[in-house]
C-alpha cells in the first residue's frame, strides 16, 4: 500500500482535488499529533474564482514538510478586506498575502482600458497592502492572449490588448525589483509549462468565473510553496553530486578519460556540460556542492583536474566521500563533517538502487534521479527551485570558501589532544557590535535559516528586521567571527527588547558553521554586559523548543540564569546583574 | 470500468459523505458541501476520472446522482 505522502504526490502531480483531499485526510490523522510543525499563514485576495489553490497550497507544503493555514477572501472584495481590521486578512495576521488577480474585473471586459488608468488602480491596492500588513506578497502578471487579437496587424498596432498587457506586466516585475517583500509570479509562464489548452478553462471562465484549471493551481500552489520555504529556512544548501553518469556521461574507470562524454559540442556530452554549468551557478549562490562516488578516488581527481571540458574542479567541492561504502552512511558522516542538518541536503545520483536505498534509509534527503531522458536533465535541476532563497547575499557566495577553511581546521584538530588547546591556537576574535542597515538581508537570512543554535527560532523578513533596528525598545546585536583561517563573517544574532527595566532575548542564534569553538558562551556574556551597561539589571531570556533546537535548552543557565517554574514546554530563564560578567574563554579576541 | 463505484468514491471524497448515503436520487439540497463550487469541482473531477468531456449545457443538468450516471454513459458512448 503506498504511504500517505506517496497518495498525496500522486493525487498532486495528476491535479486531481478529490484524491488530493482524500491524501490530506489521511495524512492528517496518521501523524504528527504530538509535534505540530510551526504553521504559516496565508491569505488568497482575490477576483477570480480560485479556491480550489488553498487545497492545493495545503498540499504542496505539506510535501515539503510545512504546514500552511489558508484563508480565502471574498470573491472580488479587495480594498474592503483590506482596510478591515477584523477581516480574515488581518485575523489571524498573515504572513503571506497572494494577491492573485485577471484583468476581466478590472475592464469591465472592454479593451479601449488605458495603461496608466489600471496601474493607478493596482498600485491602490498594492500600498494599501503595504500600509496595512507587514506580509510577504505574491502578485502575478496577467495573462497574454495566445491568439493574436487583432489578426495579423497585432504586433504592429500598440494599442492592442497584448501590447497594453505586457506594458502592465513589465511595470508587475518593476515592482518586485525595487521591494524585497514582493514577488511576482509570472502567469504566463506556468501557462506555457502546461500549453494553453490545460491551463485554461474558457467554458468554466464563462459559466463560474474561473478561469485557471487544476493542473495551473497545482503549478501555482508550488510556485507558493517555493517562496514559503525559502521564507521558512527550508531552502536546501547542500548538493550531494554522484560522478560517472552525473557529472559527465559514461564511466571513468571504463571508458577513461578520453572517452567519458563532456564534450560541449557533441551530444550527449553538451548536456553534461550544460549541467556543469548549473552546479557552477549553484556553487557561486553558495551552495555547497560535495561528491559521493563509488569509484576510485584518483580516477574522479583525474577528469576534475585535467578533462578539458570538465568546469567543476576540485576547489568547487567542499567534501567528498569516493569509497565503496553504502551512500547513506556516506551521506551522514558528510552531513556530521560540514555540521549541516541531512534535511538541508538534495542527492543526486543516476542509479535507481541508489536514489531508492538514499530515500528509503534517510527519509530527510532529498533524492533527485538523473533522468532516463537525458535532455530533460537541465531542467530538472532547476524545476523544483530546492535551492531558491529569498535573497543573494555576499555572505552566499563565500560559504563554500568558509567549509573549506573549516576542513583545513577539522585536519588541525586532530592534531590536539584537548579541544581548549586547539581553540587556543586558533587566534579567534569576536566583533560585537550593533546592526547596521548593510547587514540587514543577512540577518533576516540567519532568523530565516538557522534552526539548531536557534533559543526562540522566530523568523522575520528583511523589512521586519529593518523595523526592529529602527524601534527605540529593541536592538538587534550582530556577532561577527575570524580566526587564521579565514573570516567567518556575520554568524550571530540577538534580538533585544527593553522593556522598562527589563531586558529580553526576543532571539538569540547563531550559524551552525560557528558552533563548538565557545562563540556563544562569548556573545551571551557580551549582550548581558551590554544590556548592564545600559543600565538595567534584569534580563529574561526564553527557549521555545523545535525540532532542532534541544542543545540550547538550558543555554542561558551557563552564565547563572535562574530557570523559572512552568508547566509549557516553553521554559523561561532570568538574571539579576551586579556587576558585568567577566568573559569565559581568554583565548577568543572580543572587539566593540 | 464501474462507473457507480469510481463515482461513489468521487462524491465520498468531494462532498465528505459516507458511501452508504449515496443513493440515485441524491442531489444538492441532500447534501451540505454540495454547492455551486463543489458542482465545479464535480464536473472536473468526472472529466478526469472517466476521460470524458461535459457541454457547459450539460453542467446544469448534473441535479441528482442518476442523471450523472447516465450523463456519463451517454458521453463514454460517444467517445466509442
Amino acid at each position: 500500500m503506498k504511504t500517505a505522502t506517496e497518495e498525496l504526490k500522486e493525487a498532486l502531480h495528476k491535479a486531481s482535488l478529490h484524491n488530493v483531499i482524500k491524501a490530506l485526510g489521511r495524512l492528517t490523522t496518521s501523524k504528527r499529533a504530538n509535534f505540530p510543525p510551526p504553521t504559516t499563514t496565508v491569505c488568497v485576495l482575490r477576483n477570480h474564482t480560485v479556491d480550489n489553490l488553498v487545497w492545493f497550497l495545503k498540499a504542496a507544503a505539506e510535501l515539503r514538510q510545512l504546514t500552511i493555514e489558508c484563508a480565502l477572501a471574498p470573491f472580488d472584495q479587495l480594498m474592503q478586506v483590506i482596510l478591515d481590521p477584523t477581516s480574515i486578512l488581518h485575523k489571524p495576521q498573515a504572513e503571506i498575502v497572494i494577491l492573485s488577480l485577471v484583468l476581466e474585473p478590472f475592464t469591465n471586459h472592454n479593451s479601449n482600458f488605458t495603461v496608466s488608468e489600471l496601474i493607478t488602480r493596482l498600485s491602490e491596492i498594492i500600498q494599501a497592502l503595504r500600509d496595512n500588513t507587514s506580509a510577504i506578497l505574491v502578485l502575478n502578471t496577467f495573462l497574454v492572449p495566445v491568439v493574436p487579437t487583432q489578426g495579423i496587424s497585432t504586433a504592429r498596432n500598440s494599442s492592442s490588448l497584448e501590447h497594453k498587457i505586457r506594458q502592465l506586466n513589465e511595470w508587475l516585475f518593476s515592482i518586485c525589483q525595487n521591494d524585497f517583500r514582493t514577488f511576482v509570479l509570472d502567469f504566463n509562464q506556468i501557462e506555457a509549462q502546461l500549453g494553453s489548452v490545460y491551463a485554461l478553462d474558457w467554458r468554466m471562465w464563462y459559466a463560474a468565473k474561473s478561469i485557471l484549471t487544476n493542473k495551473f493551481l497545482v503549478k501555482y500552489a508550488i510556485e507558493i510553496t517555493k517562496i514559503v520555504c525559502a521564507l521558512k529556512g527550508r531552502s536546501k544548501k547542500c548538493l550531494v553530486l554522484d560522478a560517472d553518469n552525473c557529472l559527465w556521461g559514461g564511466v571513468i574507470g571504463e571508458d577513461g578519460l578520453e572517452h567519458i562524454l563532456l564534450n560541449p559540442t557533441e551530444y550527449p556530452g553538451n548536456i553534461y556540460y550544460e549541467v556543469q554549468k548549473l552546479f557552477l551557478t549553484l556553487h557561486d549562490r553558495g551552495i555547497l556542492l560535495c561528491i559521493c562516488s563509488k569509484n576510485n578516488e584518483a580516477d574522479v581527481w583525474e577528469v576534475l583536474e585535467k578533462h578539458p571540458h570538465c568546469l567543476i574542479n576540485r576547489r568547487h567541492i567542499a567534501a567528498w566521500r569516493i569509497n565503496w561504502l553504502a551512500k547513506p552512511d556516506n551521506l551522514i558522516s558528510l552531513a556530521s563533517e560540514l555540521r549541516l542538518d541531512l534535511d538541508s541536503f538534495v542527492f543526486l545520483d543516476d542509479s535507481s538502487l541508489e536514489c531508492g536505498l538514499v530515500s528509503q534509509t534517510i527519509n530527510e534527503v532529498h533524492v533527485i534521479q538523473v533522468p532516463k531522458h537525458i535532455w530533460e536533465y537541465p531542467e530538472i535541476l532547476i524545476k523544483e527551485g530546492l535551492f531558491d532563497t529569498l535573497s543573494d547575499t555576499p555572505e552566499d557566495h563565500m560559504r563554500t570558501q568558509m567549509y573549506l577553511s573549516n576542513s583545513l581546521r577539522a585536519v588541525e584538530e586532530r592534531k590536539f589532544a584537548g579541544a581548549e588547546d586547539f581553540l587556543r591556537t586558533l587566534d579567534m576574535i569576536a566583533t560585537i557590535k550593533l546592526a547596521a542597515p548593510n547587514q540587514i538581508s543577512r540577518i533576516a537570512q540567519l532568523t530565516q535559516k538557522t534552526n539548531q543554535f536557534n533559543l526562540t527560532t522566530h523568523r522575520y523578513s528583511e523589512i521586519q528586521i529593518e523595523k526592529l533596528i529602527r524601534s527605540n525598545e529593541h536592538e538587534v546585536v550582530c556577532l561577527t567571527v575570524a580566526d587564521r583561517f579565514g573570516d567567518f563573517g556575520l554568524v550571530g544574532v540577538a534580538i533585544l527588547w527593553f522593556d522598562n527595566k527589563v531586558a529580553e532575548f526576543d532571539t538569540l542564534l547563531l550559524s551552525c558553521r560557528i558552533l563548538g569553538r565557545n562563540v556563544e558562551n562569548v556573545f551571551l556574556v557580551e549582550c548581558i554586559n551590554y544590556i548592564y551597561g545600559r543600565g538595567i539589571d534584569r534580563v529574561k531570556g526564553t527557549y521555545i523548543p523545535s525540532l532542532k533546537n534541544a542543545q540550547t535548552k538550558m543555554f542561558y543557565s551557563y552564565v547563572g540564569f535562574t530557570q523559572l517554574p512552568t508547566q509549557t514546554a516553553t521554559q523561561h530563564f532570568e538574571l539579576r546583574l551586579t556587576q558585568p560578567i567577566t568573559s569565559p574563554h581568554s583565548y577568543i579576541e572580543v572587539r566593540r | 470500468m464501474n462507473i457507480d463505484l469510481q463515482l461513489r468514491a468521487i462524491f465520498s471524497n468531494l462532498f465528505s459523505i459516507e458511501s452508504s448515503q449515496i443513493h440515485s436520487k441524491l442531489s444538492a439540497a441532500d447534501v451540505d458541501k454540495w454547492d455551486s463550487l463543489q458542482h465545479l469541482n464535480l464536473v472536473v473531477a468526472i472529466e478526469e476520472e472517466f476521460g470524458i468531456s461535459i457541454a457547459a449545457e450539460q453542467i446544469t443538468e448534473m441535479l441528482t446522482y442518476e442523471l450523472i450516471i447516465l450523463l456519463i454513459k451517454e458521453n463514454l458512448e460517444l467517445i466509442d
